[in-house]
């Protein structure tokens, strides 16, 4: 059973392909990392699979269910961490917490918000103190905690680790290594090549608009994968 | 659901320092306001009753006086002010309270409380309803540029919209929101004004379902400004275009459509100078029969019409004394003069009126101007309504005493008087002002299309949010 499934999926803007005829199938447990320049197809894809943008033509499929068709639905079994999370600064980042669960259908008890949040690796100080004094490493483990908090069969995840310093960047594969042992089956769209390789079990290389390769991270070394990278690069 | 937005962006709009300064200077400014007015609204009801009183001690007590100088000595009417005028005073500045009432003249307003201050004055002054209809929506416009535009910036629509939430839900929510927050803020300052109310004594029924009315058409109006605000949120790009828009409709709302239609009114139905009016007056009360000049020709037409009416030869010959039939004959004539060009001018300041509130598709303000003012009182057809039956009180009056004069004085008796007990049983100007029920025929169609704002502001932000994408 594939809980993330491409078929076919395009989306054409007037005089670009910002994405031409991907296929892809992502099982539970499986992390696949989607490489690539900007403007590649990355955030095209992610934004297909959240609904956001309509598809030309062929379908993005969640837990066999078509986005387009049931954009609402769909959403249920669904997580997503944005590259930049900003979230209220006049809240808290417990009260931003329980705010987005109950948007999504869940209330947990403020020790449970707690404990969400600090199982995302957020200071258990900085619980409780309003969001607009919070790093960006910060917002981002409250991104996460609010993707956790919704216990989703899939997670979507758009840069989420860029402008992370190394150890948070670190904790934060820790933790979708953890995800993915619990049977949740992450896309993530990435830069780096490294992290790519060190947390991903699939690996697809994207260029203009097109998935030109898709391999096992344990079949290639982190250099073998940056040459290769750079030679699907090359003109 | 809605209740969880809702207690968030309240929440959150709460904790926005520049809300709070913005809302604290508004709530002051409400809250002086109503003080002020109260103040004034005491003040200027204690002196009309006083000045009821003495005007009314004054006729009674005038001594032994002939029935036709009493006429020429006069009475003053009152015009009441009413308790909701606390909240709007409309026009009452420009209209003047009193009106002298005497003999052969129809007279204008007078004591205009606008003659008695600077100009200054002519850029308004602080009441409620200048807060509430002026600076509410701007608060209004400030709390919710960026309900939609912030998150598109910030990126937290998409979060929000991944969690599973239609846009439609998220746009309620947006909506009841900003209204948690206006209600906060006005609901107190209603309350303190009907507690006013209540402490009024001038007070009825009447008055308390005006001032339901009154709360409801600022309700719908702050409705319009909620849903436009967060409709062109929704639609804008970023927050400084969301800014400038709606800025731009509250100053076309609220300043440049009131002030350029009433320019265009003043063109399109231009009134005569005073100077003219008087002119045109004048020529029409010479074409008619004058009680004190028995030499004009009408008069003379009309002196031998009685004599033939009677088959006398002389008027000393006539069973009543002349004078008196004479005078009210020439009083006939200048008050059907009067009523004419005082017709003739209302209706062109209601025709002017007219053009000011065909650009309410456009201004919801003007529309509740007028219906404010209409529930308060203060508006110029209350004035009218006084005016006119000032009016048909002062023909009774002066019919009465030329009668006296017809009836019990000999002919050529300019001696002839009447005493304090005569003026006593006079009739009194007992003012009906206008009612609820006339009002409220008068509003009807304002307020209908008012709600027609709402709804068509809030399918206009239906669809706006139908498009919002992550």
């Amino acid at each position: 059973m594939n809980i993330l499934e491409a078929k076919g999926l395009s989306k054409q803007y007037k005089d670009k392909a910002a994405l031409s005829q991907l296929d892809l199938q992502i099982k539970p447990g499986e992390i696949f990392c989607l490489l690539g320049q900007n403007g590649a197809g990355k955030t095209t894809t992610i934004n297909l699979f959240l609904g956001f943008v309509e598809p030309s033509a062929g379908a993005a499929f969640i837990n066999g269910v078509d986005v387009a068709k049931q954009p609402v639905q769909t959403k249920k079994d669904l997580a997503y961490i944005p590259e930049q999370v900003m979230l209220y600064p006049n809240l808290s980042g417990r009260e931003n917490l329980s705010f987005f669960s109950q948007l999504a259908g869940f209330k947990y008890a403020k020790a449970q918000l707690g404990d969400l949040l600090t199982g995302a690796g957020l200071q258990a100080g900085a619980v409780d103190q309003r969001v607009s004094t919070y790093s960006k490493g910060m917002r981002q483990k409250v991104g996460i905690a609010i993707a956790l908090a919704k216990k989703a069969k899939a997670l979507l995840l758009d840069e989420p680790t860029s402008g992370l310093d190394p150890k948070a960047s670190n904790e934060f594969s820790e933790l979708l290594k953890k995800l993915s042992g619990q049977g949740t089956a992450v896309l993530m769209a990435t830069h780096d090549i490294f992290r790519a390789k060190e947390v991903g079990t699939r690996v697809g290389i994207m260029r203009e608009g097109r998935l030109v390769t898709t391999l096992n991270a344990a079949d290639i070394t982190a250099s073998g994968l940056e040459k290769l990278y750079l030679e699907y690069m090359h003109d | 659901m809605l209740k969880t937005i809702a207690l968030k962006e309240f929440t959150d709009t709460l904790r926005d320092g520049r809300f709070r300064v913005a809302a604290v200077l508004v709530g002051a400014l409400l809250v002086v306001s109503v003080l002020v007015s109260r103040h004034y609204y005491q003040t200027v009801s204690r002196q009309h009753e006083q000045a009821k009183r003495t005007a009314r001690y004054q006729w009674e007590n005038q001594g032994s006086n002939n029935p036709h100088s009493a006429a020429h000595y006069g009475v003053y009417a009152f015009k009441p002010k009413y308790p909701l005028s606390m909240l709007d005073n409309g026009l009452d500045k420009y209209l003047g309270v009193s009106l002298f009432l005497e003999a052969h003249r129809q007279n204008e307003s007078q004591f205009k409380a606008i003659e008695d201050s600077s100009a200054l004055a002519r850029f308004g002054e602080l009441t409620p309803a200048f807060v509430l209809i002026y600076l509410v929506p701007l608060l209004i416009v400030l709390m919710a540029f960026g309900a939609f535009t912030s998150e598109k910036e910030s990126g937290n629509l998409r979060l929000v919209l991944s969690q599973g939430l239609s846009r439609r839900t998220w746009l309620l929510g947006k909506l009841a929101g900003v209204w948690l927050v206006l209600l906060t803020l006005v609901v107190p300052l209603f309350l303190i004004g009907l507690l006013f109310l209540a402490a009024s004594p001038g007070a009825d029924g009447g008055e308390f379902a005006r001032f339901g009315l009154l709360a409801l058409v600022l309700l719908l109006y702050f409705a319009v400004f909620v849903n436009v605000s967060v409709g062109v949120s929704a639609w804008a790009a970023n927050s400084n275009g969301s800014l400038v828009l709606l800025l731009g409709f509250w100053m076309l709302s609220t300043l440049v459509l009131p002030k350029a239609t009433t320019n265009l009114a003043r063109r399109l139905y231009p009134a005569p100078s005073a100077l003219a009016y008087q002119a045109a007056l004048e020529k029409d009360l010479k074409n008619g029969v004058d009680g004190h000049d028995s030499a004009n020709e009408f008069s003379k037409k009309f002196e031998r019409e009685t004599l033939a009416k009677y088959g006398v030869d002389s008027v000393s010959q006539l069973p009543f004394n002349y004078w008196g039939l004479a005078m009210q004959a020439g009083e006939e004539h200048e008050e059907h003069v009067f009523d004419k060009h005082t017709r003739a001018i209302q209706d062109l300041y209601r025709r002017q009126l007219a053009v000011h509130q065909a650009s309410a598709f456009l201004s919801p303000t003007i529309l509740t101007r007028l219906l404010s003012m209409s529930l308060a009182r203060t508006d110029l057809e209350a004035h009218y309504h006084f005016q006119q039956e000032a009016e048909n009180y002062r023909i009774r009056l002066v019919r009465d005493l030329n009668y006296e004069l017809k009836d019990h004085s000999k002919y050529d008796d300019w001696e002839y008087q009447v005493n304090n007990d005569f003026f006593r049983k006079t009739a009194r100007f007992d003012y009906q002002p206008v009612t609820l029920a006339y009002t409220t025929g008068q509003t009807a169609g304002k307020l209908v299309f008012l709600l027609g704002w709402v709804l068509v502001s809030l399918a206009g932000a239906w669809w706006a949010a139908a498009k919002l994408n992550g």
